[in-house]
């Protein structure tokens, strides 16, 4: 799944798929705006099958936090 | 329309529905479905709201609206302002606390709310005493709502309304903290969306992407597609931008410059792994064969994502102005585009002049002043009576260019207008820290801070840990993203306070780990 992420990352910020790692705080290491992270979790609905409720993404704030979403979402 | 008919939002409604009754004005998603209003029926639901408003007090009454953008939010937002009383739509992203603060200071007793908000109710009703009646907009179980409201309701006569009474309260950031609530009446907002000719017609469809609490999207998106008989289709989230582009199959949209920006990245993202598609036809594959225009405003735009849309195929059109304007200043169109270097030409009716390098302006769209703060509402105008920008630029041939912000806000490139004191106020207590300051560098909000020198040790932990817990207090788009940590005190004024405008080196750039 981190490989898919990345891939899907790599579209919004200018880094190697190597530097995101499961702890990468989205918004203090990679500069990703709250823009980007709502955009990036369309491409993971598309990607992964599943729905994302705007509401529920104000306590993602790493790419960890993003696999559980999924996860949970796809259970 | 003739425009010249037109006096209050009742007027548009009213017209629109007379020229085009059976005529879709709105589109949604709703669930599998797409769910719709014309004209006509817009009209009638306006009327409706009307009376049952009639009902729940005397005088003219302040309602509150809290909810991202949807048939039933706009249909409540025109039927409030139908027979003259006043709108204010909230910042869904604020926290309850300021949620309720807003509505308070505006006076707000009747309120229109989202169902995800239905477990701020409780709390809203011994904080908010004074409101009196609330709405959902949907139906809910055990809920009094807008589809009970407008089907219990009969169809109001419409009402004298007077053009230069209040229509809506707009909170705008303020460079000292607290939000302003800017009232702008019914002609202040029939000005602006009439302040240009020949910039629609009923065949477009826009989607309207947004917030809707904001001065743009409303007179823009909602009474643009009024005044033209223009179709609009709700944009439900930022999430699905791309799908409800595919979906509605839009001609028009207005966008703020940071969703320009990342549309464009992830554009290139994929034009890296097929580098010999030619952009036209990626252009059309993300935007669909329809789209015709993209405007753009609220913030600084970088002039090279002009020209790299216009490779796509898609006019950038950029216009300037602020809430306190109603909000347009200035604008372009197809016929008199902007060169990317400017932010258009000055509109109808406006006037616009520089002194001492601030952009000034008056017209007819200027609002009636920052609601029950008149100390604020002089501090905007200059003696003469004309309104103060805080927009650094100059004129040339009737368009603006802006140079710089004479105030200290931080326009983020999504045309959220933040504060630095506000985010400067939660590092208040850190006794770590020595001196803090926020600003804007690269469209990211940097936090700078000084700490005492027998904490240089711990600084950056205590710092970084700082920003964690500030970052999660704050809406998401005031996220401090990058951090700075100095070993020298800031440069001062003579009065000992902090310059904003540092022309030393900057502090150490904190990485990732």
């Amino acid at each position: 799944m981190l490989e898919k992420i990345r891939d899907i990352m790599t579209r919004y910020v200018e880094v190697e798929p190597e530097e995101i790692k499961e702890d990468t705080k989205l918004a203090e290491e990679l500069g990703l705006t709250s823009f980007a992270v709502m955009s990036m979790m369309g491409d993971f609905e598309e990607e992964f099958g599943i729905t994302v409720d705007e509401s529920e993404l104000t306590d993602i704030y790493t790419v960890k936090d993003i696999m559980n979403y999924i996860e949970k979402k796809q259970a | 329309m003739n425009t010249s008919e037109l006096k209050t939002l009742q007027d548009l409604v009213l017209l629109s529905a007379k020229e085009r009754p059976d005529k879709v004005y709105l589109r949604e998603k709703a669930g599998q479905e797409i769910a719709e209003k014309t004209f006509g029926k817009l009209a009638e639901d306006c009327r409706k709201l009307a009376s049952w408003l009639s009902s729940q007090g005397e005088g003219v009454l302040h309602a509150g609206l809290l909810g991202t953008s949807s048939i039933a939010y706009i249909t409540s937002l025109l039927g409030i302002t139908f027979n003259g009383h006043v709108a204010v739509p909230i910042d869904p992203q604020l926290s309850p606390e300021e949620i309720m603060d807003n509505l308070n200071r505006a006076d707000v007793t009747v309120f229109f709310y989202d169902k995800r908000f239905q477990a701020l109710i409780e709390s809203m009703r011994s904080a908010c005493p004074q409101i009196t009646s609330y709405v959902c907009f949907t139906p809910e179980e055990g809920v009094f709502s807008l589809t009970e409201l407008l089907s219990q309701s009969a169809p109001a006569e419409p009402a004298a309304v007077d053009p230069h009474q209040c229509a809506c309260i707009l909170y705008t950031s303020g460079t000292t903290g607290k939000s302003k609530g800017v009232m702008l009446s019914h002609a202040n907002l029939i000005d602006n969306a009439c302040c240009c000719d020949n910039e629609g017609s009923d065949s477009d469809i826009m989607l309207t992407v947004l917030p809707i609490h904001h001065a743009y999207c409303l007179t823009c998106d909602v009474l643009l597609t009024l005044r033209y008989g223009a179709t609009l289709c709700i944009n439900d989230s930022l999430i699905r931008l791309m799908q409800n582009i595919k979906l509605f199959k839009p001609t028009k949209m207005l966008l703020v410059p940071l969703m320009v920006e990342t549309i464009y990245r992830r554009i290139m993202a994929e034009k890296k792994k097929n580098p010999l598609l030619p952009m036209k036809m990626i252009g059309r594959a993300v935007f669909g064969k329809d789209l015709g225009v993209i405007f753009c405003g609220g913030a600084y735009l970088n002039p090279d994502l002009t020209k790299a849309y216009a490779k796509m195929g898609i006019p950038l059109l950029q216009g300037y102005g602020m809430t306190e304007c109603s909000p347009r200043i200035s604008s372009s169109s197809l016929a008199d585009p902007s060169t990317g270097e400017d932010v258009g030409r000055v509109v109808k009716n406006c006037e616009v002049k520089v002194e001492d390098g601030e952009i000034l302006a008056r017209s007819p769209s200027v609002m009636l002043g920052y609601y029950k703060n008149e100390e604020a509402t002089k501090e905007m105008f200059t003696e003469d009576g004309w309104l103060k920008t805080g927009d650094l630029g100059y004129v040339k041939d009737q368009r603006i260019y802006i140079t710089g912000r004479k105030k200290n806000l931080i326009i983020l490139s999504n045309g959220e207008n933040i504060s630095p004191e506000e985010l400067e106020n939660y590092f208040a207590g850190s006794e770590w820290m020595a001196e803090v300051m926020v600003y804007s560098e690269e469209e990211q909000i940097t936090a700078e801070v000084y700490p005492f020198p027998e904490y240089a040790g711990k600084a950056e932990a205590l710092f970084r840990k700082k920003v964690e817990e500030i970052n999660k207090k704050v809406p998401p788009v005031k996220r401090i993203l990058r951090l700075r940590l100095r070993d020298k005190e800031f440069e001062k004024t003579t009065s000992r306070k902090v310059k904003r405008i540092q022309t030393g080196e900057k502090g150490r750039l904190l990485s990732a780990k």
